[in-house]
């Protein structure tokens, strides 16, 4: 018997072990065991080891766990389930027509990566010079003007006088602006204000509620709450994996085409984990849903399930690690209704969430520290980075995405610290009114920045290494499909020189926690309370 | 199969079509049927009880979720392992930064190793609640992979047809990973003694 032959028998000890050779492989190993006697020492120790495992105390479930489980079946009701049985009763495509799940996934991951780069690289061509502006009054004055193509985008209809959803109403003392849908992504371009949000966030963001009107004429009000590094993260996830929490990615595009290309970047990027829930979904796994009417084609909210919410939450873990903010604000719950989070300190809205069960949706909102470039959920943000087509050449990276070229952003704590790659708080950040944030992080160059590497070329290095830091396994395809994005963008920008804005192409992640069931509301918190 | 196992997933494919139906309290008794069984795996997964008992919940929760189109080509019982597996997958690749620490193990974790059979002499209860305890460390450490692999066999004692459903590999690589865990666990423990030993020595 030759070495590698012996090798292969001792490979097959622990299924042999296990009784789960045929009759023919069973027989040369215990050829093998006659002969040697190591092979046979071997064997006695896998059996030790096989049966010290048998051994091992075995511990009994606690009885919250199904006292948990049952209660939280309960909570969701007939409802849920009828809605679950339609849908296994609707027409399933056959297993082998579905694509699979990592073809998908590295779909659409490289389709995300492209929308980062494009976005990225697009406004170094595109974004005019920001328009230095008095650090207070509506952000609307500090819009840069117009161009044709931003003209003829039609703006999701909002009635008048009515902030958009998730926006703050004017007069807010606080953030003292007020925004609708368009001017919100506008407001990233407009001058950077005074950094008092710019550290991780260990204080409430904002002390007063905000009052707005909302469309029934009730009073609503809006609690920015703020997470602690280290805080709630977790518990985060888990009460999306308990069901307790839903997450919305809603999408704003400019145009059909743009919101098109974004919903299929997330759909690819989050299709419905059949590793996870062992079945395929019986539908499509975003579903969407008209947030405003008017702008049917440009804005969805997309419902994302929770195998998907794990993984856009995943990046989430940059807070614990310090390496994020994360902010959370309240748009609306059940009337005193207390966040049913724990760790996340604050009271939601008093005002039931317009488009969903009753719960407390917040909008999460991500942004970097230190020229890391915010990516949560694989979502590609608006980024308005870049001055002029000069400054943005000098800044490209020769080798496409630059690997982290480009200066990495500065250290923490660095004048100016900001991410032009993604950026997925978008209104999040708006309804916040931290425009601190929202323009320090928006790459718009500023007379005060003088570190030597331009915006862009730290948002790459800082997109890259967010990139690295949630898809090791995938940088290397990602970062091909980037440069192919950033080529096929060089060639377009010289085909149209002329400045345009960026696309207001953003996600923004909503997630709404549900009230716990069969449980009465816990007693109302102040704003800055903490663990 | 024997008799009671073909019974409880003739009970158990039972319970699931009421469940389909709307039946919550079916899904209840398939709960509490199996929640022993998936807390202890889950245990083992994650080597932390807080963890475990998370996991298992939301394994749960999502098989309620899915159980609609749960089309009964597997067994329950394997369904709920192979979401629960999952979830720790995903769990443990967010925490990849953060591995548990083997403290965990001792405060929040796993089933203290405590030798069950009072009639054995005292020194040999301690002795052999040493080597669970080892045993159940070395099992903590073992890649998520393999560790995967040799829980289903070595605790859940399944077969490895079902270990390969569960885990969503040929049962090729099942019968690898198993081999290769419990060598890795072979060698761990080795070290330990081997660890002991010189303690020992320098001790005298």
């Amino acid at each position: 018997m030759t070495g590698s032959e012996n090798d292969k028998l001792i490979g097959e000890l622990s299924a042999y072990l296990d009784g789960e050779l045929d009759a023919q492989a069973r027989a040369a190993v215990e050829a093998l065991l006659a002969e040697s006697e190591p092979a046979r020492r071997l064997l006695a120790d896998l059996r030790a080891i096989a049966v010290g495992l048998r051994g091992l105390p075995r511990a009994a479930a606690p009885a919250s766990l199904a006292e948990s489980v049952i209660r939280g079946i309960r909570g969701r009701g007939e409802s849920e389930t009828a809605g679950a049985m339609r849908a296994s009763t609707a027409p399933r495509r056959p297993r082998a027509q579905r694509p699979r799940r990592a073809l998908r996934l590295a779909t659409g991951l490289l389709a995300t990566a492209a929308a980062f780069v494009i976005i990225a690289v697009g406004v170094r061509f595109l974004v005019p010079p920001p328009v230095q502006a008095p650090l207070t009054g509506r952000m609307e004055q500090a819009a840069p003007p117009r161009s044709d193509a931003e003209a003829s985008y039609r703006e999701p209809a909002t009635p008048a006088g009515e902030p958009g959803r998730g926006q703050l109403a004017a007069g807010e003392p606080r953030t003292g602006v007020a925004r609708d849908d368009a001017s919100a992504t506008r407001a990233r371009s407009a001058p950077r204000l005074p950094s008092e949000s710019m550290d991780v966030v260990a204080a409430p963001v904002a002390p007063a509620p905000a009052a707005r009107s909302e469309p029934d004429g009730a009073e609503a009000t809006e609690r920015p709450l703020a997470l602690r590094a280290n805080e709630p993260v977790e518990e985060l996830t888990q009460s999306v994996a308990a069901g307790r929490t839903v997450v919305h990615v809603v999408v704003r595009a400019r145009s059909e085409d743009e919101y098109n290309a974004s919903v299929a970047a997330i759909a690819a990027a989050t299709a419905s984990d059949e590793k996870t829930s062992g079945v395929a979904p019986a539908s499509p796994p975003l579903v969407g849903k008209a947030l405003e009417p008017a702008a049917d084609a440009y804005q969805r909210t997309l419902q994302v399930a929770p195998p998907e919410a794990w993984e856009l939450l995943a990046s989430l873990e940059r807070v614990s690690a310090g390496e994020m903010t994360l902010s959370v604000e309240t748009t609306g719950s059940a009337a005193g209704e207390e966040l049913n989070l724990p760790g996340v300190a604050g009271r939601p809205a008093d005002r039931p969430s317009p488009d969903g069960p009753a719960g407390t949706e917040k909008t999460v909102a991500a942004r970097s520290r230190g020229g890391r470039s915010d990516v949560v959920g694989g979502g590609a943000g608006v980024a308005q980075g870049g001055a002029d087509k000069e400054a943005a050449e000098r800044a490209a990276p020769a080798d496409g995405m630059g690997g982290g070229r480009g200066g990495g952003g500065g250290a923490p704590g660095a004048p100016s610290r900001r991410a032009a790659g993604a950026d997925v708080a978008g209104a999040g950040e708006a309804a916040l009114g931290r425009t601190g944030v929202r323009d320090r992080d928006s790459g718009v160059p500023d007379a005060s920045d003088k570190s030597p590497a331009p915006p862009v070329a730290r948002g790459y290095a800082g997109l890259a290494e967010g990139l690295r830091r949630i898809w090791p396994d995938w940088i290397g395809a990602l970062e091909e499909g980037a440069r192919a994005a950033e080529h096929w963008l060089a060639a377009r920008a010289a085909a149209n020189a002329s400045a345009a804005r960026a696309a207001p192409h953003e996600w923004v992640l909503h997630v709404t926690v549900l009230p716990p069931a069969g449980e009465a509301p816990p007693p109302a918190s102040q704003p800055d309370s903490r663990r | 199969m024997d008799r009671s196992e073909l019974d409880s997933a003739t009970s158990d494919e039972r319970l699931v079509a009421r469940a389909q139906q709307g039946d919550a309290g079916a899904f209840e008794q398939l709960v509490r049927r199996h929640q022993d069984r998936l807390y202890n795996l889950c245990l083992r997964l994650s080597g932390s009880r807080t963890q475990a008992e998370d996991l298992a919940q939301a394994a749960m929760l999502q098989a309620f979720e899915a159980l609609p189109r749960f089309e009964a080509r597997s067994r329950f019982y394997t369904w709920l392992f192979r979401i629960a597996v999952n979830l720790a997958h995903s769990y443990r690749r967010r925490q990849r930064r953060a591995p548990a620490s083997l403290d965990a193990m001792d405060g929040d974790g796993g089933p203290r190793p405590v030798a069950e059979s009072w009639a054995l002499d005292p020194l040999e209860r301690i002795d052999r609640a040493e080597k669970a305890e080892r045993l159940g460390r070395a099992l903590a450490e073992l890649d998520e992979e393999f560790r995967a692999a040799v829980v289903l066999k070595d605790i859940e004692e399944l077969d490895y047809a079902t270990i390969a459903e569960i885990l969503e590999v040929p049962i090729g690589t099942v019968k690898s990973r198993i081999h290769r865990g419990r060598m890795f666990l072979r060698a761990a423990l080795t070290a330990c003694d081997d660890e002991e030993d010189a303690r020992d020595r320098v001790g005298k």
